[in-house]
């Protein structure tokens, strides 16, 4: 990788950094002062904005629902979806950055309607509501400008799910999440996650690449995209589905996302109010990892070692249509004498079965000399089990 | 900022700024202006950082970002083919290895460059580009592969 280094040197400004900086400086006093003859235009500006409303865009941080309930409640294998109801009240969660609290007020409801109830507060009491600006450069945002809402919808086999906003009377916002299954939840994946604060150009960006047609996707359906651009898997305007093939969706934690106008008053905080909900729906399901699971993930079906490489066959509980298992995952092989071979997993595309109940991987591995170092050859009759995503299957 | 600290910066990181910006859109005209646009950012900008690498970081992240914008304008879309093709400095790059490079889409380029230059790890690099690091792998894992393939070719 030292040409990559030699090829990077090669790259750089031609300008002189103390020439940059003055211009740079220059420029910027220079705005300085043009803005400072501008006062009025700005009030102006301002008022037309808030009289118009404000458009929120969405908010930093993870929020899972693993974490709102924390050790609180179990999420063995056998956990069944209402088993949940009940059983948090009155977690608070402190996002990264220390400047809110997401108070879970409880779970409610039953299996087939859960709901969730949380409050979204500031760390030092005052209300969320206060006020809105834009997204900074660095698309850090203030939890209280924009919220972003993550149900990975699906995890529901057809199910359904609402949201409900009020402003409560302490100014913060209480979100109601109401999920509605259809049928019997049992075997059935429940998950919700919030996503806190997310760079609006994320949408944006991912907006920017695809033209979605399939809003409304089906709650187990990943919407489908017209896509165009420079993917080579696809021709450009041909229809297709990217969770299948595009890796940049991966990282992309989008379901829902709620904007608000805000117009501002003595009593700005009971004034706002939401103006518009849209749904993108999740393509990741991979990231249900991270949630709450009431079946048994998967299960180690068949596999098959050789000195240098593997097959695993898994079959994982639910209707998973496309899903890629290549990504996302850390598997390793556990010999007998404690060792650990990281391998690297690739073209294991889920199929399914005629009824949608569970989906199959065959995943075919390689040890990851990139992980493990120099590797000869593997002992196969020393491999005891397999560990997927922190989950140990054993082999013997 | 004041002058004195912000031209530091600017000696410490111009470099950096201009090449995350250029693993991004693949244009020196476009990295001069992204650069630019970035450190005024950071000179008017009123945040507090803890230490360098906290700007350091942020400078990458208001990079991308500002990037992306410039990708996503019109102009760019009708001209960014014309502009692959353009070498970057006098020195004209290994230049099987900067086709290379050409050839990678721009969130493979970032990760190796953030990778195998700055020496960012896995970790770090999810944190600054707000990916997982299972994305990060793939990503480096799949830019790694066409590299190689590409210069296989050659």
């Amino acid at each position: 990788m030292h040409r990559i280094e030699r090829y990077y040197d090669s790259i750089f400004t031609k300008q002189s950094p103390e020439q940059l900086a003055r211009d740079i400086m220059k420029k910027a006093d220079s705005s300085a002062k043009k803005r400072s003859f501008r006062p009025l235009a700005v009030v102006a500006a301002a008022a037309v904005v808030l009289v118009g409303g404000v458009t929120a865009a969405a908010a930093t941080g993870l929020l899972n629902i693993n974490e709102l309930f924390g050790g609180r409640i179990s999420t063995q294998d056998e956990q069944f979806a209402g088993e949940l109801v009940g059983a948090a009240q009155d977690f608070q969660w402190t996002t990264s950055d220390d400047d809110y609290v997401i108070n879970l007020k409880g779970v409610t409801g039953s299996e087939r309607d859960m709901l969730l109830l949380y409050e979204i507060a500031r760390a030092d009491g005052r209300p969320v509501t206060e006020y809105m600006t834009n997204i900074p450069e660095d698309g850090e945002l203030d939890c209280a400008e924009n919220l972003g809402f993550d149900l990975n919808a699906g995890a529901f086999k057809a199910g359904n799910y609402r949201y409900h906003y009020s402003i409560n009377d302490d100014g913060n916002i209480d979100v109601y999440n109401l999920a509605v299954t259809d049928g019997d939840i049992s075997g059935q994946q429940f998950y919700a996650e919030v996503i806190n604060l997310y760079p609006k150009q994320l949408l944006s960006d991912f907006e920017a690449k695809h033209d979605i047609f399939d809003w409304a996707g089906g709650a187990d359906t990943p919407a489908g995209f017209y896509r165009w651009g420079d993917n080579e898997a696809f021709d450009a305007g041909q229809p297709c589905d990217v969770a299948l093939n595009d890796e940049r969706i991966i990282g992309l934690e989008l379901e829902w996302t709620i904007e608000f106008t805000y117009s501002p008053s003595d009593t700005a905080k009971l004034s706002k109010v939401i103006t518009d909900e849209k749904s993108v729906v999740s393509l990741n399901y991979e990231k249900s990892y991270g949630g709450v699971w009431t079946y048994p993930l998967l299960r180690i079906t068949d596999s098959y070692f050789s000195s240098v490489s593997g097959r695993i066959d898994l079959v994982r509980e639910g209707y998973m249509r496309g899903q890629t298992f290549d990504t996302c995952n850390d598997i390793y092989l556990l010999l007998e004498n404690g060792d650990k071979i990281s391998c690297t997993a690739f073209t294991g595309v889920s199929s399914y079965d005629r009824h949608e109940k569970m989906s199959s991987f065959s995943v075919e591995i390689q040890y990851s000399e990139e992980l493990n170092g120099p590797i000869t050859a593997v002992d196969i009759s020393k491999v005891e089990a397999i560990s997927i995503n922190g989950e140990v299957f054993s082999l013997i | 900022m004041q002058g004195d600290e912000f031209t530091q910066y600017v000696r410490k990181y111009s470099d950096m700024v201009y090449r995350v910006a250029y693993s991004c859109t693949h244009s020196a005209p476009d990295s001069e202006d992204i650069m630019q646009d970035v450190l005024l950012k950071l000179y008017i900008c009123e945040k507090k950082f803890h230490d360098d690498e906290h700007v350091k970081a942020w400078l990458i992240r208001v990079a991308v970002n500002r990037s992306r914008d410039v990708l996503r304008s019109v102009n760019k879309k009708r001209t960014e083919e014309l502009q692959e093709g353009l070498s970057v400095s006098d020195e004209e790059p290994s230049s099987d290895l900067h086709t290379a490079m050409a050839g990678l889409s721009r969130d493979h380029r970032l990760v190796i460059y953030l990778f195998y230059y700055e020496g960012y790890s896995v970790k770090e690099i999810s944190k600054i580009l707000r990916i997982t690091e299972s994305n990060v792998k793939t990503r480096l894992k799949r830019a790694r592969e066409k590299l190689r393939a590409f210069l296989n070719d050659e």
